[in-house]
């Protein structure tokens, strides 16, 4: 009876969790069936949490004060049997003319062998003057003598106390009491100590894994502006934030996602600049994550934005650290995820998809300029084709006399409708943009080459395509690169699909009807309390929204964001020119 | 006060009022003020429009003791239930067959100028779904949404004026009094029928964020409705031959058409139609979030997602039954002449009414005390 009810979990478990079934033993049996009432119950997350109670359960566990089983454990948590890169150091431990049983553990290629060598393994186990000097095991604080009787004040030998400051000479040391505290410090490149008779360990800092260097950023490259991107890791990219920020009230809390891979993300931002609702809401959706495992600071986006069912980019992506950080003067959170070089900026509105890094660094006017630009540039994009479906279909009026012969002389030799014209061309053309983000670099040409003779002049000739619909569909793409933020590239991308069919149906009904939607859907979005569009038409925004104004006006941060510190400038910023005291202009 | 209502700023607010007269502007009232009028048009636009901007100070002053109250509220306070749901049901008779005639007509023109091909039922239908859908998104994007559209509304009436300014014939204002001044100043009255919009200032209040805004929000939305009818009347009465522009049935249109931009783009009249279909669905879009507001009222419901496909299919059947532009015509008039002013003399009353309950309740109480 208990073998069949076995057997039935196991295909419950297997269905669930789509694990195999060789992993279900006796001692997962009652989790197990646990789960499955819950979930025959309709409460689709106590299978999760069934599932995680597994892991706490391990947490749980406190060190032992005997190192064999200590050690024991450890292999069998890492099983070192088969995991080659776990690496286990057994010793005898040097302290007070005593030798204690020790044993280090740490993952191979994780750490600095050298500093492991030279300031771990070298103090403990070396004899020398320290650790050989044979006094009074118990340190005498004070005596008093009274009546023949000594009264003596000791303070017990503590092996613990003696190791952390006199035998690791290392800056970043922690004890730790349980076992879950030393298995995250392995997992991060640190290095475990386990010492016989103790029931702490220590986690020792020894990380020294291979690592990115500072580089170029590659995908929001500025002419005048810094050349410096986030890396991958964590400590390199909050060491980015501090240099720029240089302020102390720049908090930068850690926190760690997801049950198995247990993440490191640090969510930073000004004490005295941002608004604590706005922290405490991005914390709060972030400690709220139930799930295994997060890669990228893509993933953890897509978990803590408000809306998943729109297309449009909630929450800013960068990686560069000086777009990052004038964001976070200006009130936002900063959310870093160990491992992605993109660091994540809550909350994100609509002028933030379409303002670049370079608008920072020019004049008002040349940044307004190209602001205009991009504005154009999204408009033609969306709506481009649609427009020309719409009037070629619907309003041909609209097309000048002497526009109008030509397009309808050089459609004579082609056979197909224009909607299927442009669906084609269109799609030809994402084909190719994105074979050409998978290509091999030594290609890439070649496909730029054989993608504009295809759709460009071989199109044309075999009558396939006219001429006018090239240059229409050209202006688009040229349009869809100008779109600084890549999230909102492909949103906008998508979107002008719907245009083109819209416009095929009904004309400027159909365009209108798409636009209004396209309005009410933006007008609907928020990111993290702040409304999408709306910061953008208010009057007080006016400067920092869709345009800019001088730098010397931008005296107010955003309403919107309600920061502790409303204003970012003095009513006269450029005090040099209009000081009281000043002579030179007089 | 429902504290869960979306709240409105003063330009979002004044959109709110104002399109509903951009609507009837765009669709057919300047045609209608100058075929009843002739060339006293103009006269007359200022003569109506001061009377509404009477109308309005009235109604400020009978509103000055219930902020935070919508006429349905204030019905409810002075007869209870029973003349809270007989107002509240008046309003969205009143409001649905004002949409679904002005739909009819605008899909009627939209119809005979593009969409040949099309039925009209195919153009009704494209409207009305995406005034259900956008209703879902909540009260607050359409009411932003309006925003928008209004201000290219009025970018485009405003471009249109400049383009017409050359045609324009001073001289056609004369005689100055039209056809008569009875014809002028008493029948003349229901060109009031412009101001239609204005009935939303009794509904306005549990809207706005800030209540002390109402006046301010009245005279701008009076002055607005004025200006652009003047405008439009102007454009019709001073551009066009007096044949063509009685004769179509879209004139604004018709002198869009006439209109030149430039050599080059010589017919630019669809773009103002693209501009008056945003009108349009914004129009439709704010009528059924106030019929849902009425619905929700008078049936106490929490929330008013239900009824919003009912609402809009109610729209869509009055609007087909409407067979033809000439049923339109002369449905309008009906509700223009004998509905509209019921409306908006029976309101008043409730407030005279309501006012007085006020005194006594107020009076009452000082006694007490």
């Amino acid at each position: 009876m208990r073998q069949k009810w076995k057997e039935v979990m196991q295909y419950i478990y297997h269905s669930l969790f789509d694990e195999p079934l060789h992993q279900i033993d006796d001692f997962h049996l009652e989790e197990i069936s646990d789960s499955s009432k819950n979930v025959s119950e309709g409460n689709s997350n106590s299978s999760w949490k069934t599932q995680s109670a597994d892991f706490l359960e391990n947490d749980k566990q406190q060190i032992y004060s005997v190192t064999s089983l200590n050690l024991e454990y450890m292999k069998s948590i890492y099983n070192s049997m088969i995991n080659s890169d776990i690496e286990v150091r057994e010793f005898l431990l040097n302290a007070r003319n005593r030798q204690y049983h020790a044993f280090i553990m740490y993952i191979d290629g994780m750490v600095n062998n050298t500093l492991l060598n030279q300031h771990i393994l070298k103090p403990l186990m070396l004899k020398n003057m320290a650790n050989s000097y044979n006094g009074s095991q118990n340190q005498v604080i004070s005596e008093v003598v009274s009546n023949n009787i000594t009264v003596r004040k000791v303070k017990k030998f503590n092996i613990s106390e003696y190791i952390l400051s006199c035998l690791l000479p290392q800056n970043s040391v922690k004890k730790v009491s349980y076992f879950h505290e030393i298995i995250e410090g392995i997992n991060a490149g640190n290095c475990a100590l386990f010492v016989d008779s103790i029931n702490i360990a220590f986690c020792i800092e020894a990380k020294g894994f291979e690592q990115r260097s500072l580089e170029k950023p590659n995908n929001e490259m500025v002419v005048r502006g810094e050349q410096v991107a986030f890396t991958e890791n964590l400590r390199t990219n909050t060491s980015l934030l501090r240099r720029y920020v240089n302020n102390e009230n720049l908090i930068i809390e850690n926190m760690n996602v997801g049950t198995l891979s247990k993440t490191p993300c640090a969510v930073c931002y000004l004490k005295n600049v941002t608004n604590d609702d706005l922290v405490a809401e991005v914390k709060y959706r972030i400690n709220n994550l139930k799930i295994d495992y997060i890669i990228s600071s893509g993933t953890l986006e897509q978990l803590i934005q408000d809306n998943n069912n729109i297309s449009l980019p909630q929450m800013i992506s960068t990686e560069r650290p000086d777009k990052a950080v004038n964001y976070l003067f200006e009130g936002r959170v900063i959310i870093i995820v160990n491992g992605s070089p993109f660091v994540l900026v809550a909350p994100g509105i609509l002028s933030d998809f379409l303002s670049s890094p370079e608008d920072l660094n020019v004049k008002h006017q040349y940044a307004n300029l190209f602001r205009g630009l991009r504005y154009i540039a999204v408009f033609l994009t969306l709506a481009l084709p649609g427009i020309y479906m719409a009037i070629t279909n619907f309003h041909q009026e609209l097309i000048p006399t002497e526009l109008l012969f030509a397009i309808v002389a050089s459609r004579e030799s082609v056979p197909f409708p224009i909607f299927f014209e442009l669906l084609v061309m269109e799609m030809a053309f994402e084909l190719i943009r994105e074979a050409s983000i998978r290509v091999p670099n030594p290609v890439g040409p070649t496909l730029g080459i054989v993608g504009a003779l295809i759709l460009g002049q071989a199109a044309v000739q075999a009558s396939i395509v006219s001429p006018i619909l090239i240059i229409i569909v050209s202006v688009t793409a040229i349009c869809s690169f100008t779109i600084p933020d890549i999230s909102l590239s492909i949103h906008v991308r998508i979107i002008r699909f719907v245009y083109l069919i819209l416009g095929a149906i009904g004309g400027f009904l159909g365009l209108a009807i798409t636009l209004t939607f396209h309005l009410i859907v933006l007008f609907s979005m928020k990111s993290f309390g702040v409304s999408y569009v709306e910061p953008q038409i208010y009057p007080s925004t006016f400067g920092k929204g869709l345009f800019l104004s001088p730098l010397w006006k931008q005296e107010k941060r955003s309403p919107y964001l309600k920061t502790k510190r409303p204003l970012e400038e003095d009513k006269i910023s450029m005090n040099w020119k209009f000081s009281k005291g000043d002579t030179h202009g007089s | 006060m429902d504290r869960s209502l979306t709240k409105l700023t003063k330009i979002e607010a004044v959109c709110f009022v104002v399109i509903i007269a951009v609507n009837h502007i765009i669709l057919n009232q300047p045609h209608k003020v100058l075929s009843s009028i002739g060339s006293s048009s103009l006269l007359n636009t200022i003569y109506v429009s001061l009377i509404a901007l009477i109308y309005v100070i009235v109604i400020l002053k009978l509103f000055r003791n219930f902020f935070h109250s919508d006429i349905i509220d204030i019905s409810e306070f002075v007869a209870g239930a029973p003349l809270k749901i007989a107002v509240g049901l008046l309003v969205l008779f009143y409001l649905i067959l004002t949409v679904a005639t002005s739909l009819r007509n605008f899909s009627d023109i939209l119809y005979l100028t593009y969409y040949r091909f099309n039925h009209v039922i195919f153009i009704l239908s494209f409207f009305l779904l995406l005034a259900s859908i956008s209703n879902f998104f909540g009260e607050s994007a359409i009411l932003k949404t309006n925003v928008i559209i209004t201000l290219i509304v009025f970018i485009s009436l405003g471009l249109n004026f400049a383009l017409s300014i050359g045609n324009m014939i001073p001289q056609k204002i004369f005689p100055l009094l039209g056809f008569g001044f009875t014809n002028t100043f008493i029948s003349g009255l229901t060109n009031l029928t412009a101001f239609n919009g204005l009935y939303l200032l009794y509904f306005i209040f549990p809207f706005l964020s800030e209540p002390k805004d109402y006046r301010k929000i009245s005279f701008i939305s009076v002055g607005i409705t004025s200006a652009l009818l003047f405008v439009s009347t102007a454009c019709l009465l001073l551009s066009l031959p007096y044949n063509i522009s009685d004769n179509t049935t879209a004139p604004i249109f018709t002198l869009i058409a006439h209109s030149r931009f430039s050599v080059f783009f010589q017919h630019s009249e669809s773009l103002y139609v693209f501009t008056w279909i945003l009108t349009m669905i914004s129009y439709l879009n704010i009528s059924i979030l106030i019929a849902i507001r009425c619905l929700k009222k008078i049936t106490k419901s929490s929330t008013g997602k239900v009824f919003i496909f009912p609402v809009s299919i109610l729209i869509f059947i009055i609007s087909c039954i409407l067979q033809n532009q000439i049923r339109v015509q002369q449905f309008e008039d009906f509700l223009y002449q004998y509905c509209a002013p019921i409306l908006f003399l029976f309101f008043p009353v409730i407030l005279s009414i309501a006012n007085k309950k006020y005194k006594k309740a107020k009076m009452l109480n000082n006694d007490t005390t």
